[in-house]
């Protein structure tokens, strides 16, 4: 399937997008949500790689 | 764990993404996919998986499930969202023909010496963001917005139709504020 995307895959959206996919969405309650093992991890590669861009949240 | 919770739809999408799948749940469609999608390794597996979204939001009106929503089977699924159809059906028809839109607002850094100094400016200052912000409010459908480190980050629920109007707002707003999208309306998908 070749699409256009809505939103325009730069740094700043990247760092949107991050929020979105592993803090919002439908999440099913109780035992059927797994967390991903690594989602730690996936979030500070992603930290790392968008470490250029200035509205990069703080550091905790 | 043999699926993965993509998206759940208001009805079967027009054209189904590669390796997805529709499971009826009552009024609900969930879009599924067989092989675990995984742990992401970079930013283009999270694009991908954005795409989906996309490709869905194009026929039907959909609520994007957070990334790592699995289930065993079925059976599971259908048990688990069939508990809440009604919440999800609600949400469905909150974010039908809108998109969700990112704004970012940074925080000036708080000033002073002392703790009593250090805490009145960072206030003012969140309060400032979250003023600014209230400014689009009156364009959107819903919103939410939370401090983040050094920014207030907001998500609003946007008609189709009144996009530009709000895209112009923003831009009202000036220098410092960043905003992206339109997004699938993820922010809007979950409990509230």
């Amino acid at each position: 399937v070749s699409s256009q995307p809505l939103t325009a895959r730069t740094d700043v959206a990247l760092v949107d997008l991050v929020d979105r996919l592993l803090g919002e969405g439908v999440v099913i309650a109780g035992d059927i949500t797994l967390a991903i093992a690594d989602i730690d991890l996936v979030r500070i590669s992603l930290r790392a790689l968008v470490a250029s861009v200035d509205t990069l949240e703080a550091p905790l | 764990v043999t699926l993965e919770l993509l998206a759940v739809a208001s009805a079967e999408p027009e054209e189904l993404p590669e390796r997805t799948r529709c499971v009826r749940v009552g009024r609900l469609v969930a879009v599924v996919s067989d092989a675990v999608w995984g742990s992401p390794r970079g930013a283009d597996d999270l694009w991908r998986r954005n795409a989906v979204v996309e490709d869905l939001m194009r026929s039907v009106t959909v609520l994007p499930a957070r990334l790592g929503t699995q289930a065993a089977d079925e059976e599971e699924l259908r048990a688990l969202l069939g508990a809440r159809e009604d919440e999800l059906l609600e949400a469905l028809a909150l974010v039908r023909g809108c998109v969700e839109v990112a704004v970012r607002v940074p925080v000036q850094p708080p000033e002073g010496e002392g703790g009593r100094a250090y805490i009145a400016t960072r206030l003012v200052a969140r309060a400032r963001a979250r003023e600014l912000l209230g400014e689009l409010e009156p364009l959107s459908v819903a919103s939410q917005a939370r401090t983040e480190g050094a920014e207030v980050r907001a998500a609003f629920l946007v008609s189709d139709d009144r996009l530009e109007d709000f895209r112009a707002a923003v831009e009202r707003l000036g220098d410092g504020v960043t905003c992206t999208g339109p997004w699938a309306p993820y922010s809007f998908a979950g409990p509230r």
